[in-house]
């Protein structure tokens, strides 16, 4: 089967080492920061089927089709970044808007060459007195090239805590992926909000499939917001996408932040 | 409890409200607490057990159980609280110049200088400070402001300190005092001790660091509240609820005393809201070859609205820290609900913050931490407190707000005003909402007395109003403008005055005065809100 034409639950398991050298230099205050950098990342992944007692990828779907799953992959990917963060913090109660950018790539060392280019804007729209607080986000994330000889590893993803809730960790992954969401704030503690949201996102090989509206995977759900006014501690959602979800991360206003760390 | 206290509650209980009739025996005006006793165990605050309990298994407990408010135990037959070591009736008793309420407990004035240090705060709340002895050998707790809000705290300390002396408590001698930096030398044997509990030497350069937290008058010298040491050996806080199990005089459980739960009042008027075991202290003391302990309220840097700018939370005053009733209903409401605090707005002046009587409503305020004394507190202690707020003039709160010697004129102004708005409002909720005929007087046959809340301009006109027993008026009488009103006593051996205030068509709840005409006639007992 291709992996294109369902959508099963299945498992790998993977040996990876990791390569990350980032360098880069932020500019401005608080409120009108500007970080541009660069990025260069090694992976080396090598896929087993030893996950056992689990459905394994390659019972389901064709191994053949999904690009580096028989064989190792090899990449080195160099990547220029661009943020502008126009928000107030980083922490309760902030507004503004907050711009994320990469555009890079994997050059043709090995069996593998593709572009890969996204970005994230998020603004906040301040409803009362930084106390409710509405957040618009979208997102687009991309890779260019032969799909032969790009990871299926590498493809962009959707699902969790902080690419479309309600839905597993990556559990969408194409070559497009696309995300627009409503998050609303409100008070509860002087150190706790509270969030409502709804989410809609979907992958597709290519950009004309985005545009079928009716394709596109919606989550929604509510959560609570635990930090102070510089940072945010930790984020508690409980979202329903193809059932309900529960999840505990860090910093949503990033949706790409730590995408080369993860699977 | 031994013998001899159980005699005292007994008397007490004797004549307290839950009594229908009153045992026809004089008045008790004073508790004898000061029996002599062993030095008992330093009574530590142990802060994440404290705020635990307060803050996390209070509320579940009084949530699970069912409500059971009694009234408070340690009253008089008038409904009055009678001297003993946790208070002494001042304002009261008598009245009080301006320049009485201003001086307070203070007998020798604030420190001269120079100042020596001589260790490092490790007590006395969290903010930056050190004990330092004056020219004459007296030692202070020396605490300053921070530089977001110049002269907030040490001006909290001073306004705060006075009005609860003018009341009765027992506080420490807090003046304020401005000093050089030459002015300020360091003992070579201070030390002080470091978070993790080590004694280590106190050097300039912490002395400095310490100053540096704080602002600079506009002549460049530092100012900051003095906190003379108690007399005596302190032996911690007092808790809020329960009693000492070593202190044979502690026979009253804390949250059951009238002057801890009518200090609810008292601190709503003046934005207390950092109340907690850590801000009190007993000290055991030797008077008249007797130890006992006394017991005091301390560290008022953060009224005024000087927590709400320290923590920076708007809600100060309005919800506990934790709160769980608050906090739920907001969740709840998903942010519909505009919480009553959150339109409040700063003043001009760094010195006052936010604290206004605009945004004040008596019965929504909360303190901080939850304190049993307050939450037990009914409308009779409601009433008490807001007696002893309004007994507050214009010129006593001048007076006392001269003290805190705030640099702007105008703010000193705004503060007057704010606590003259919060007093009337504290007059209207809590004291107007019972029937206020109080200082009772027999002249000739007729019961005299004042209704408070004309008396102390919280309304202008009422009626006292007197029932039998069947409820049928059989007697109404308008009360003077200057609150004074009488009633005819009926003619029996023993009888029960039933009297409620008529302000319009509005009827305050009845309040029974019981009397007896013989060998004299006198006034036996006072219940304020019956059951």
């Amino acid at each position: 089967m291709n992996p294109r034409d369902s959508n099963e639950l299945t498992f790998l398991a993977q040996q990876r080492a990791l390569g990350l050298i980032r360098a880069g230099y932020t500019a401005g205050q608080r409120r009108e920061l500007v970080k541009f950098g660069g990025s260069v990342i090694f992976n080396h992944r090598e896929f087993t089927r030893n996950s056992v007692g689990k459905r394994q990828l390659a019972s389901v779907y064709d191994p053949t089709e999904v690009p580096g799953y028989e064989d190792q992959v090899n990449t080195l990917e160099l990547q220029a970044n661009l943020i502008v963060d126009l928000r107030e913090n980083r922490g309760l109660d902030t507004r503004g808007t907050y711009l994320e950018g990469f555009i890079g790539g994997v050059p043709e060392l090995d069996q593998y060459a593709y572009l890969h280019y996204g970005f994230e804007l998020a603004h906040t729209i301040d409803l009362y007195r930084t106390t409710r607080l509405l957040r618009l986000r979208v997102a687009l994330e991309a890779v260019e090239g032969d799909t032969a000889r790009i990871p299926f590893t590498d493809l962009p993803r959707l699902g969790g805590s902080q690419r479309l809730r309600g839905y597993r960790e990556a559990q969408f992954r194409d070559a497009r992926a696309s995300l627009a969401g409503i998050e609303y704030e409100y008070p509860i503690h002087e150190s706790v909000r509270g969030l409502l949201f709804i989410e809609a996102g979907y992958v597709a090989e290519h950009y004309r499939d985005l545009v079928k509206l009716d394709r596109w995977k919606v989550g929604y759900g509510g959560g609570l917001l635990i930090g102070s006014e510089s940072n945010i501690a930790f984020q508690l959602d409980l979202a329903y996408g193809d059932g309900f979800h529960v999840y505990l991360s860090t910093d949503l206003a990033q949706a790409f932040d730590g995408r080369s760390e993860q699977l | 409890m031994n013998r001899q206290g159980q005699l005292v509650l007994g008397l007490l209980l004797g004549g307290c409200v839950s009594s229908p009739t009153f045992k026809d025996q004089p008045v008790i005006w004073r508790v004898n607490d000061r029996q002599d006793m062993a030095k008992p165990q330093t009574n530590e605050f142990e802060r994440i057990q404290y705020f635990g309990e307060v803050l996390v298994v209070g509320p579940i407990e009084h949530g699970l159980g069912l409500p059971d408010k009694q009234p408070a135990r340690n009253v008089n037959a008038l409904d009055e609280v009678p001297d003993s070591t946790w208070f002494t009736n001042r304002l009261g008793a008598h009245d009080l110049t301006p320049a009485e309420a201003a001086r307070g407990p203070v007998t020798a004035g604030p420190p001269q200088l120079p100042l020596t240090v001589i260790r490092g705060k490790d007590t006395g709340g969290g903010n930056p400070g050190f004990f330092a002895r004056d020219a004459t050998q007296r030692t202070f707790l020396i605490k300053f402001d921070t530089k977001q809000n110049p002269e907030m705290q040490t001006a909290s300390s001073v306004v705060v300190n006075r009005v609860l002396w003018a009341v009765g408590y027992f506080v420490p001698e807090d003046t304020l005092v401005t000093f050089a930096r030459e002015q300020l030398t360091l003992s070579p044997d201070a030390k002080t001790l470091t978070p993790t509990g080590v004694k280590v030497k106190l050097t300039e350069t912490d002395v400095d660091r310490v100053l540096a937290t704080g602002p600079k008058t506009t002549d460049g010298r530092y100012r900051a509240s003095a906190s003379l040491l108690l007399p005596g050996t302190p032996v911690g806080g007092f808790d809020p609820e329960g009693r000492r199990d070593d202190d044979p005089n502690d026979l009253v459980d804390h949250e059951d005393r009238r002057e801890l739960r009518g200090l609810k009042v008292l601190a709503a008027w003046l934005g207390h809201t950092d109340m907690k075991m850590d801000n009190t202290l007993d000290m055991y003391i030797e008077e008249n070859n007797k130890h006992f302990l006394r017991h005091y309220l301390l560290d008022f840097g953060e009224a005024l609205g000087a927590h709400q700018a320290e923590k920076g939370r708007l809600e100060d005053g309005w919800e506990n820290v934790w709160d769980w009733a608050e906090q739920t209903k907001a969740l709840l409401t998903f942010g519909l609900w505009k919480r009553p605090w959150e339109e409040q707005t700063q003043t001009p002046w760094p010195s006052i913050g936010a604290f206004s009587s605009r945004y004040f409503e008596p019965d929504l305020w909360k303190e901080a931490y939850p304190f049993s004394p307050f939450a037990e507190a009914d409308k009779s202690d409601q009433y008490w407190g807001a007696k002893q707020v309004v007994r507050f003039t214009r010129p006593m709160i001048e007076a006392i707000v001269a003290e805190a010697q705030l640099s702007d004129p105008e703010a000193a102004k705004y503060l007057v005003d704010a606590l003259l708005g919060r007093r009337w409002k504290i007059g209207r909720d809590w004291l107007d909402a019972l029937t206020p005929f109080d200082d009772f007087k027999l002249v000739g046959n007729e019961l005299c007395g004042v209704d408070l809340a004309v008396r102390h301009g919280i309304t202008r006109e009422g009626a006292l109003v007197q029932s039998d027993d069947s409820g049928r008026i059989v007697d109404e009488r308008l009360v003077a403008r200057d609150g004074s009103v009488c009633t005819p006593l009926p003619k029996a051996k023993y009888a029960v005055l039933r009297l409620r205030i008529r302000r319009g068509r509005e009827v305050r709840p009845e309040l029974q005065v019981h009397y007896s005409s013989e060998p004299t006639p006198h006034i036996i007992g006072v219940i304020r809100q019956p059951l």
